[in-house]
């Protein structure tokens, strides 16, 4: 069997090669570097000058075209405060008010409104620091929140249970699409009339108790991995809930 | 006492809790109810017998036209939202358990290629992967005129993918294909996204359900003189099905789920044509109930079916 192996993996290489190079002959050697439509259109290769043309676009979206130092400053900022929550070293007391401050500085870059910096409504934001954003806090508030929901699933008490469940279960039962209808098109008619939530912040609300209910079953399987005997001890030794 | 102090402890959160979900479902009620009443939208499910005026790009087995009912519009939507989950539900399970057992196979080339696909597909988001595929199917392959041929009668092209079935083979008529099995690109690309994202996670499933039997296990196989095959069929898979079928159950959820991004490229799944729905109705709480409600229940459909199987397999 070992040549037939053999056999196999040789031509399953060629046909790898065979790919990479069709591969490398779009992406490389056919390919138009410069923004130039009409080459793009008479080459046969990738027309990577598309992003030449439109990374702007692509990384800050609708923001005004000459203050886009500001959300690449941000974006900069907001990758610092998660590269430096990575690291042990940092662990103190002050990260979280490092945090505070970071948050603080960035809110002041994309909104503006300050220190000479024009207004920029949050309408108008986009690209990549969006999506760093909306992590950043679904994350953020979610976590807790799951927390509390985990432990109130675990409950003895039935109510407490029993809406925990039913949160859960609805949320996860639902495509993460249909939240963001939900946030998008039903909270207008939730809230009396004339009162408005922000876009944005309806699309992270819909993110939060999404990524809350998700993450919750997963703290669930921590705590269900605990073994009773360590309940029991601390009950024994006095501690509380 | 301490047990009765807990208890009223106890009592106290769950009155506590009650009542502040009462409060805020009566706040979240009466201002739906004021908002209703001031734009005149209507409440209940009447809407559904009216005209729906839009016509539906494909449904799978019923005949839709632009007269027929909201009802019938919707009936299409779930229709078309079980085809594409059913389809994609057996191709996922075809291609993670193949791609799984690749993992662990012997011959480096196949077994680097297999962590390659995971890898790659796990990682970047299902909606750029559609975005992808799409791209690939509508831009990529040729006009019905000039359409690829890999196989006799069959036939792709950027209008759709023409197969022949038993009763007539595809032959082009005018500006496109007619007999045959034909699938249309938005189809063939929430097949072909679903089917190798979620086989990209059912192939890390499967790869540790195999990897939790002992190797004692094999080796006794082995040492009662079962071939490799027989071993995996007779001894390491029956037992991997039970470390299996948990996680699976979750991956057919997340599969069912994730065809609801269909509506980004314009398959019309059941989100789609809720959405135009609402858009044209105002009903946009009948719409969300009607969605989440159908939702729930194939969710909780494939969740019971998968614990029935599940029992069968378990440890008697």
């Amino acid at each position: 069997m070992k040549w037939l192996n053999a056999l196999f993996t040789l031509v399953l290489a060629l046909l790898l090669l065979k790919l990479l190079a069709a591969f490398v002959d779009w992406a490389v050697v056919e390919a138009v570097w410069r923004p130039d439509a009409a080459a793009c259109r008479a080459s046969e290769g990738a027309c990577w000058g598309f992003i030449a043309e439109k990374h702007r676009f692509i990384l800050f979206g609708t923001y005004p075209f000459d203050q886009h130092w500001r959300p690449g400053l941000a974006i900069l900022a907001l990758i610092s405060l998660w590269a430096m929550s990575a690291f042990r070293t940092f662990w103190r007391w002050w990260l979280a008010l490092i945090w505070l401050l970071g948050l603080l500085f960035i809110a002041v870059l994309m909104w503006g409104g300050l220190f000479g910096l024009p207004f920029v409504e949050n309408e108008r934001w986009g690209g990549l620091i969006l999506t760093l954003l909306l992590t950043t806090f679904g994350v953020a508030v979610a976590f807790p929140l799951s927390i509390f929901l985990a432990l109130g699933r675990r409950s003895e008490l039935p109510l407490i249970r029993a809406l925990c469940i039913g949160y859960i279960e609805l949320i996860r039962g639902v495509p993460l699409i249909t939240l963001l209808f939900m946030a998008s098109v039903m909270l207008p008619l939730f809230l009396p009339s004339g009162v408005s939530i922000d876009k944005l912040l309806r699309a992270q609300i819909a993110l939060i108790l999404f990524a809350a209910a998700y993450l919750a079953e997963v703290v669930r399987g921590g705590l269900q991995a605990i073994p009773r005997g360590q309940y029991e001890a601390a009950r024994a030794l006095g501690l509380s809930y | 006492m301490a047990l009765d102090y807990r208890k009223a402890k106890g009592i106290a959160y769950q009155g506590a809790a009650l009542a502040a979900v009462l409060g805020v479902a009566w706040f979240l009620i009466s201002n739906t109810v004021a908002n209703l009443e001031e734009r005149r939208i209507a409440s209940g499910f009447a809407f559904l017998q009216r005209e729906a005026g839009f016509e539906i790009g494909e449904s799978f087995f019923l005949r839709y036209g632009a007269a027929d009912s909201y009802l019938r519009a919707l009936t299409v939507g779930l229709v078309n939202t079980l085809a594409v989950s059913a389809i994609g539900i057996v191709v996922a399970t075809v291609l993670g358990t193949l791609v799984g057992l690749l993992r662990l196979t012997r011959n480096f080339l196949l077994r680097t290629l297999a962590a390659l696909y995971v890898e790659f597909i796990r990682n970047v988001p299902l909606l750029v992967q559609l975005f992808f595929w799409y791209a690939l199917i509508t831009e990529v392959l040729p006009h019905p005129r000039e359409a690829l041929q890999p196989l006799p009668g069959v036939f792709l092209s950027n209008r759709g993918m023409f197969f022949p079935s038993f009763e007539s083979v595809p032959s082009l008529q005018g500006f496109n294909f007619a007999g045959g099995i034909g699938v249309s690109p938005e189809f063939a690309t929430l097949l072909i996204g679903l089917g190798t994202y979620t086989a990209a996670f059912i192939a890390e499933i499967v790869r540790a359900g195999i990897l939790a039997i002992s190797r004692g296990q094999v080796e006794a196989a082995y040492a009662i003189g079962l071939k490799s095959g027989q071993t995996t069929r007779l001894v390491v898979m029956p037992q991997a099905l039970r470390v299996i079928v948990p996680p699976l159950t979750s991956q057919y959820l997340n599969l069912v789920k994730n065809s609801s991004l269909a509506v980004a490229i314009g398959y019309p799944d059941l989100v789609s044509i809720a959405n135009t729905t609402m858009n044209q109705t105002g009903q946009a709480i009948e719409g969300i109930v009607t969605i989440m409600a159908v939702y729930l229940t194939i969710s909780l459909s494939i969740s019971a079916l998968m614990n029935w199987y599940n029992a069968r397999i378990a440890l008697r």
